[in-house]
């Protein structure tokens, strides 16, 4: 005995204290949910005394605004349990068809609608899924934010932070002395959920990563996102100044920051699956220098003297064999011909490629020789990548010659 | 070893007299504490179920009533009801009336367990329901149910017509004959060698009906009600010459059974669960669907028969006298088939006139393939399916025109009334007051 009371007296006060707990915030809860499948899921509960409850969640834009209910139970089944017992949003997550909102076939985004109540904390009460041991945090609510949920705040701000990322691919915070940006990203997909830091350590890409759930003003961690001494417990969206900060679990804010380019080198993704090629389209890039750009009228007249038209240029780089690829499109009347120039490469520890010419395929002399300049200055000079904004195209993938830094040529990255 | 053993024992009589008597005082009363508060579903099941029947509709969760190594959720409120409803309305009352509550009481399971996904299992496969020693049916996705999709409303159904039958027969056995039948059996049913076309080949019902004897006869019991004798009928007329007595064999058998082993007249049944699924779903038999399965295997057309057309007797008298006068020794039977049959799943049919060649009968043949849309069947001529037409067929294809005409026009198929779907008939699209009806001979 403890406290001197019997163990099923002592359970049943528990369960009572947690029930009265649910009961009583009258403006409701957000939940949010981290299931073993990975990802983080922000969900809206309110639980009356009669055995139901009614639920939002950031699923799709029905679940954010469509109020849903359903029956809820407190039961002793080991310990004090809350079980969802009948259909609601919180289900679908768990639902092995796939057909339903995704994930596996069988087994749904591995969550659970079965939870032990773990501890309550001030506002807070935390809860273990039984057969998946997923993570839920019920945050009691105030008035304004029960009307954030009942509004229909909850699609506004996921299509708002949808639509943020989706614009501003670079994000990136301040880092510390060594490493100076890392860089901030998101992966908003259901079976994914998470966001991720990444920064380049001595060469080495590195990442870490955390689920989130959509919050009523940005985004909540249960793990935070941890790089060396900042760690990410919840993020929060201003619409207004378009700003993103984040606060960390010893209360410090950071200003999550905008750039035109990745953080992370190019030559360190290049080649990768991130990047595998740069191709320079037919039709000249504002970005594009003088000098290549009269390299290539040359080549172009050239094949023209000869009945032939140039096509695209691509640079194709596999980092793993350390080969990179030179593929040049020549058409005859309509009919294309592929010559393949393949070079092998080393590279320095600050991205200084220094290719040599292995062999081709082709044996057109005509193709041969207007193509020269090209595959020559590519045997001869030492090459840099980087990451340009073309005022056209956007983001371009530029490659520049370290012995003429007044040759670089831009082109399509993928 | 002694000295430890004597050790134990001093130990334990050092605990033994620790102890301290006295009644054992937990209050079992607050033990597996549980909110429940019942509500309008709740009602609705203990009205509906639980008082006239016995049965306890469990559909908010439990997760030890159900596999705990996979992932399900439960039901969405909103369907319990409807497809409460129509569990009651296709399988308990068609047994309710034609067996009697004495039967009900004592066979119904006691618990109908209703899970909202289905059990997906490691081979690839799903479960859509479950029995447990013949007191529980656990049935799979209620989330999908819709009570106007009748292909929905028929799965459900067919699961716990199947269910059911596993608790007739672990009542009563299966008959001792029955696994003879086919006795091609093979636990592995899902293997790629057990394709539907084999299954039905070896006069197995289904894939799944291969894998042992109680599948197979349940399997029987649930197609014969549910998806009804139209369907089995088309299907054991497409099973082939190895099959088709077996299926026949087997269906006589589970007549029999439910009339020995419980005294139920399975006719009757039939009839009540598919007026009832017809009634609950909307769905309508067509003759024209009921041709396209190949539910029948031949039509015979009188020309005396009191529906025929005007315009078909005139015809039918017309031919006759043409064929005739072209050879005085050929008369044309009163009456010819329609042999339907599929070639490749495509519907073919034959038309077989007898004709009295003197002393001897002689059989003429027309080949068809027949196009079905909707309701709008036309026999169309095609020897490049079924085989030639008889050389006699063919020479007085003249003579026999006036027949064919109306056989070949393009046509509505129709019942001839609701309560008469034995006969079947076809009317002129065009010129409706060219028709003619036949009897359907399954």
């Amino acid at each position: 005995m403890i406290d001197g009371k019997m163990p099923e007296v002592r359970s049943q006060e528990s369960l009572k204290t947690y029930g009265e707990t649910l009961t009583s915030a009258k403006n409701g809860w957000a939940a949010y949910l981290f299931t073993e499948g990975g990802g983080g899921y922000g969900f809206y509960m309110d639980f009356n005394d009669e055995d139901r409850v009614k639920m939002l969640a950031e699923i799709d834009g029905g679940t954010a605004t469509d109020l849903m209910e359903s029956t809820y139970r407190l039961k002793a089944v080991m310990g004090p349990s809350l079980l969802f017992d009948t259909y609601n949003y919180l289900h679908l997550l768990a639902d092995p068809n796939s057909d339903v909102v995704g994930g596996t076939a069988g087994v749904g985004f591995k969550s659970d609608f079965e939870y032990e109540f773990s501890a309550i904390k001030g506002d807070t009460v935390k809860l273990i899924g039984k057969k998946r041991r997923s993570d839920l945090f019920l945050v009691k609510l105030n008035a304004e934010q029960q009307e954030f949920y009942l509004k229909g705040g909850l699609k506004t701000l996921v299509s708002d932070l949808t639509n943020y990322f989706t614009v501003n691919k670079n994000l990136y915070i301040k880092g510390n002395d060594e490493i100076s940006k890392v860089q901030f990203s998101v992966n908003m997909d259901l079976t994914v959920k998470k966001a991720f830091f990444t920064w380049v350590d001595k060469g080495i890409v590195k990442t870490a990563e955390a689920p989130f759930a959509y919050t009523t003003n940005g985004m909540f961690f249960n793990k935070p996102l941890v790089f060396n001494d900042i760690a990410f417990k919840t993020i929060a969206w201003d619409k207004t100044k378009n700003l993103l900060t984040a606060t960390t679990t010893n209360g410090r804010q950071i200003e999550i920051l905008r750039g035109d380019l990745p953080i992370i080198p190019l030559h360190i993704l290049m080649g990768t699956d991130r990047f595998k090629s740069i191709t320079i389209f037919s039709t000249p890039f504002q970005t594009w220098s003088p000098s290549f750009t009269a390299m290539r009228a040359t080549m172009s007249t050239s094949l023209t003297l000869n009945t032939r038209r140039l096509g695209n240029i691509n640079f194709i780089f596999n980092d793993e064999t350390k080969q990179m690829k030179i593929t040049v499109t020549t058409f005859r009347s309509i009919l294309p011909t592929v010559s393949e120039f393949i070079y092998n490469y080393t590279k320095t520890i600050d991205g200084t490629y220094d290719f040599e010419f292995v062999n081709t395929e082709e044996r057109t002399a005509v193709i041969l020789n207007a193509v020269l300049p090209l595959t020559k200055i590519f045997a001869d000079h030492k090459f840099t990548l980087d990451y340009k904004l073309d005022p056209v195209q956007g983001q371009v993938g530029s490659i520049t010659s370290v012995n003429d830094p007044n040759f670089y040529m831009t082109g399509e990255l993928k | 070893m002694k000295r430890l053993i004597n050790y134990i024992a001093i130990l334990c009589l050092a605990l033994a007299s620790c102890k301290k008597d006295g009644p054992l005082n937990a209050d079992m009363d607050n033990f597996n504490i549980d909110s429940f508060k019942p509500g309008a579903t709740d009602e609705w099941l203990k009205k509906e179920y639980l008082d006239p029947f016995n049965i306890e509709v469990l559909y908010r969760w439990d997760r030890y009533q159900l596999s705990l190594a996979k992932d399900l959720v439960p039901p969405l409120e909103s369907k319990v009801i409807p497809a409460m409803e129509t569990v009651k309305s296709i399988w308990l009352s068609p047994y309710l009336n034609v067996a009697g509550k004495e039967f009900i009481k004592p066979y119904t399971p006691k618990q109908i367990v209703l899970i909202g996904s289905a059990e997906y299992n490691n081979d690839g496969t799903i479960t859509l329901g479950t029995a447990d020693a013949g007191r529980r049916i656990n049935l799979f996705i209620i989330n999908s149910f819709q009570k106007s999709n009748a292909a929905n409303v028929e799965q459900m159904m067919h699961t716990i017509h199947h269910e059911f039958g596993h608790i007739l027969h672990q009542n009563s056995p299966i008959p001792e004959d029955f696994p003879r039948i086919s006795p091609e059996y093979a636990a592995n049913w899902t293997a790629n060698v057990n394709t539907a076309n084999e299954a039905k080949r070896l006069g197995f019902v289904s894939r799944y009906s291969r894998s042992n004897d109680n599948e197979d006869f349940v399997e029987m019991i649930a197609f014969l009600l549910v998806e009804g004798q139209d369907w089995f009928d088309a299907y054991v007329n497409t099973a082939g010459d190895l099959g088709k007595p077996r299926l026949r064999q087997k269906e006589q058998m589970v007549v029999d059974y439910f009339k020995t082993a419980y005294n139920i007249n399975f006719r009757k049944l039939q009839v009540e669960v598919k007026a009832a699924f017809d009634r609950e779903t909307g769905r309508t038999t067509t003759f024209a669907a009921n041709i396209a399965r190949n539910t029948y295997s031949k039509m015979i057309v009188a020309k005396s028969d009191e529906n025929q057309s005007a315009a078909f007797t005139a015809a039918y008298t017309s031919a006759a006298a043409a064929v005739k006068t072209a050879s005085a020794a050929l008369t044309l039977a009163d009456q010819f088939e329609l042999r339907f049959g599929t070639v490749v799943g495509k519907p073919v049919a034959t038309l077989v006139m007898t004709v009295k060649n003197g002393s001897t009968n002689e059989e003429w043949f027309y080949n068809y393939k027949i196009t079905i849309v909707g309701n709008k069947v036309t026999f169309v001529p095609d020897n490049t399916i079924t085989g030639v037409e008889t050389d006699k067929g063919t020479k007085y294809r003249p003579q026999m025109k006036p027949l064919l005409d109306i056989i070949e026009q393009a046509s509505t198929a129709t019942f001839l009334s609701p309560e008469h779907l034995t006969k079947g008939g076809f009317k002129g699209e065009v010129n409706t007051s060219n028709y003619f009806y036949g009897s359907l001979i399954r």
